[in-house]
């Protein structure tokens, strides 16, 4: 027992004693207090910073310095998908919170119960389905997608547990099916699935500031209303039409007959969805002598008064081409163009031959599918073998499939004489600079203002349906016969195009018309041909259009004083004389 | 070494009381942010739905039936354009030129005219030929009408004395969630025909 006190006491007090010994050893205590004294200021230093941080934040109130930066990330969350606005700003496309309801069928007490309860609610919800939903062994079932607010506090009201609403967002189309086909439509999940919405998905998501489209809302409303009309007069199965600032190449109106609603995506069939303008490719027929002429004008082998002989049908191979409605003599350049000839147009191409028609073809753009924003773009069906066969066919318009998006681009470039800015959906944000480029120049100007001569003599000559009085309007119209595959050419059936721009001298806009099928009425004297049906909508829609997009009337009442007084006595409705001496004094 | 432990203890003291308050303040900046926060949600939810509304009411379509149906106004034609160097100074009412109802009817009701309406016959020939539109009949293109104006404007053109009674405007009485269920059911009633049902008082 001893033993056991002793042991560590000795232990102890050896330790102790060695302890005492380096006590007395200066060094080792300097050491110690260096680094208690380090410590001290170490811990010292850092109360003063936080002191004197406090001081500063309390005293001084730096903290109110702080960038309201979360205020971003407020807005940012708050929207999951961008709007699209029209080029004035009119909301195309928007998103409502909504809300959906989902379950988990693992936490329903009684799935028997809330199945009897929920379909009570939801009248479109069979019981058997909700049942299932309910009483399967999955962790997550979604109930019903997009339900206004009334719905919800019913939802909460019945309380069922396991029966949970989630905040939701869902597409919205204010104009029902007026912008349809550019704009597409949203799956259930707000993913874009046709039309801009599916082209511009990943930035509809990413940026909240609305995509603002170059289609203007009134235009789109005038055209699609006049294309109604004409399906139910002309009985066409489909009609479409397109206009295109000249200049900038925007799209201001886009219409596709049938067409869908997109706030219903599940009820659109799949011929409404079909948008004829890009994705739809036709023999456009007499509209492509508008190329035809050019290129045989431009390559220089004919000149407005080359002469052709029309009066016999011409034989290429074992075709024979004939005219509607022959004239049977010789005719120049402007007569093959107006009377619409094929015997000449087909002449003509023989002239210059398919090597060239093929090139300027290309650089009128009608080889290549074009770019537009959106992906529903039809690549045209050109002929694999070129014989002097398809030249010939290609000069009027058939044997060559072409979209009615390529078409429009194809004229403008011709009536312009270049294409400097692409097709677009979207507004141009960027300047546009009205210059004319040399480098960009695809037909010279002699060419293109012969052309629109040309064009301009078609509608004032001819039956003149497109006219608009004071526009100067352009255009020629090609009827095609509806190729049905290896079934050949349907003679009953006609595909109608009218193409033009106006004011003829300076082309603002361009626009497209076209209809499928149209039936032949009273007022068209028994003709289904475009020049009844597709120019006289032409005519309708330019004489709405124009003057709502401002555009100044040109010589509409003739040039000189007396037109200028009809134009004034016009104006003022005859309902106070005016006296128009002074108005002349410096005129030029 | 007494006085400074006291000082020392003194701040300390001072420091955490103005610490209690600056937590107690942050606390309250918090819930008052959260709160903003949300309000600004909700605001932004409303005006989400009132646009989408609006949008839907002013969908070109339904503003030209009720303008066939109530306004008797037509839209504006070609021949109504003139242009200021072709003989457009006509309107003008200074200088004591002419004016025609129907210019009176334009002066301040069109875009441009306003501007130009103090300018001397030089300047305006000096001006670009700039389009604008001297309407005979007020267009639904470019006239911008309240309720009132309307009302004035149609005992103008009608030459009608000018009736003392104002108009009263229907008041809307609609909380979002109305505007919105009423949106969303008349969104999914709309066949592809784009019929659209105006469910409005016509006041």
């Amino acid at each position: 027992m001893k033993r056991f006190i002793q042991r560590p006491l000795a232990f102890f007090t050896h330790h102790l004693n060695s302890w005492q010994k380096q006590m007395h050893d200066r060094s080792i205590m300097e050491t110690a207090r260096n680094r208690a004294l380090m410590a001290s200021g170490f811990f010292l230093l850092a109360f003063a910073v936080i002191g004197i941080r406090l001081f500063d934040v309390m005293i001084f109130h730096s903290h109110f310095k702080v960038k309201f930066a979360d205020l971003d990330h407020l807005s940012k969350t708050s929207i999951k998908r961008a709007d699209i606005v029209d080029r004035n700003g009119e909301i195309l496309a928007t998103h409502l919170v909504t809300g959906s309801v989902y379950a988990n069928p693992k936490v329903i007490l009684n799935a028997d119960e809330a199945a009897l309860k929920l379909s009570k609610l939801f009248p479109d919800l069979s019981y058997e389905t909700l049942h299932r939903k309910l009483s399967s062994d999955k962790g997550f079932v979604w109930i019903v997608r997009h339900i206004p607010p009334k719905i919800q506090q019913e939802i909460n009201r019945l309380g069922v547990p396991g029966v949970y609403i989630q905040q939701d967002e869902r597409r919205v189309y204010p104009h029902g099916p007026l912008v349809s086909h550019a704009l597409g439509y949203c799956g259930i999940d707000n993913d874009g699935l046709g039309g801009v919405e599916q082209y511009f998905d990943a930035r509809l998501r990413s940026d909240p500031i609305p995509l603002q489209m170059s289609i203007d809302i009134r235009a789109q409303h005038v055209v699609r209303e006049e294309l109604m009309s004409a399906l139910t007069e002309f009985r066409a199965i489909g009609a479409n039409s397109m206009i295109v600032d000249a200049v900038s190449g925007e799209m201001i109106a886009m219409v596709s007959l049938p067409d869908f609603d997109p706030n219903l995506p599940t009820q659109n069939s799949v011929e409404a969805t079909f948008n004829r303008n890009t994705l739809g490719t036709y023999e456009c027929g007499s509209v492509f002598k508008i190329f035809n002429t050019a290129i045989a004008l431009e390559s220089g082998k004919a000149k407005l008064t080359s002469h052709y002989d029309a009066s016999v049908p011409l034989k290429v191979g074992s075709r024979k081409v004939t005219d509607f409605k022959a004239k049977n003599r010789v005719l120049d350049v402007s007569e093959v163009f107006r009377y619409s000839s094929n015997i000449g147009s087909a002449k003509m191409a023989l002239d210059f031959g398919s090597e060239v028609q093929r090139q300027y073809l290309g650089r009128f753009g009608l080889m290549t599918a074009p770019k537009l924003e959106v992906h529903e773009i039809g690549h045209p069906t050109i002929p694999k073998h070129w014989s002097d066969a398809t030249t010939v066919t290609v000069s009027y318009g058939y044997g060559i499939s072409v979209s009615h998006l390529m078409l429009i681009d194809g004229i403008r470039t011709v009536i312009k004489g270049h294409k400097k800015y692409a097709t677009t959906l979207l507004k141009r944000t960027d300047e546009i600079s009205f210059e004319d480029d040399k480098n960009l120049r695809v037909v010279s100007e002699n060419t293109s203002s012969a052309l629109r001569d040309l064009m301009r003599s078609v509608v004032s000559d001819g039956a003149g349906l497109a006219n608009s009085p004071g526009y100067e309007v352009i255009g020629k119209t090609g009827t095609a016969y509806k190729n049905n595959g290896r079934r050949g050419y349907d003679v009953n059936a006609r595909n109608c195009t009218w193409v033009g721009a106006f004011p003829k001298d300076d082309p603002k806009y361009i626009l497209l018309i076209s209809l499928d099928s149209p039936k032949p009425t009273k007022n068209t004297h028994g003709y289904a041909t475009a020049g009844w049906n597709a120019a006289a909508v032409a005519g309708r829609i330019i004489s709405r259009f124009a003057p709502l997009m401002g555009v100044q009337p040109t010589h509409a009442y003739g040039n000189g004083k007396a037109g200028e007084l009809q134009m004034l006595k016009h104006a003022v409705d005859g309902d106070d004389t005016i006296d128009t001496d002074f108005i002349y004094d410096d005129e030029e | 070494m007494r006085r400074s432990t006291v000082f020392v203890s003194l701040i300390t003291c001072i420091i955490g009381a103005c610490l209690f308050q600056l937590k107690y303040e942050v606390v309250r900046l918090e819930s008052q942010y959260k709160n903003i926060c949300h309000s600004i949600k909700s605001s932004e939810r409303s005006i989400s739905i009132l646009k989408a509304e609006w949008a839907h009411l002013t969908n070109p379509q339904r503003l030209q039936q009720l303008a066939q149906k109530h306004l008797g106004i037509h839209a504006l034609t070609q021949k109504q354009f003139v242009s200021f160097r072709r003989g457009g100074s006509a309107f003008l009412p200074d200088e004591g030129r002419v004016q025609s109802t129907s210019a009176r009817i334009a002066h301040g009701k069109i875009e441009g005219v306003q501007s130009a309406a103090h300018t001397t016959t030089s300047e305006i020939h000096s001006m670009p030929e700039v389009p604008i539109a001297i309407e005979s009949r007020p267009s639904v293109a470019k006239v911008e009408l309240g309720e009132n104006d309307l009302e004035r404007l149609l005992d103008e053109v009608h030459d009608r004395p000018a009736k003392k009674t104002a108009v009263k405007a229907p008041k809307i009485t609609r909380s979002d969630e109305d505007a919105m269920d009423s949106l969303l059911s008349e969104l999914a009633q709309e066949g592809g025909n784009g019929q659209l049902r105006g469910k409005r008082p016509q006041g």
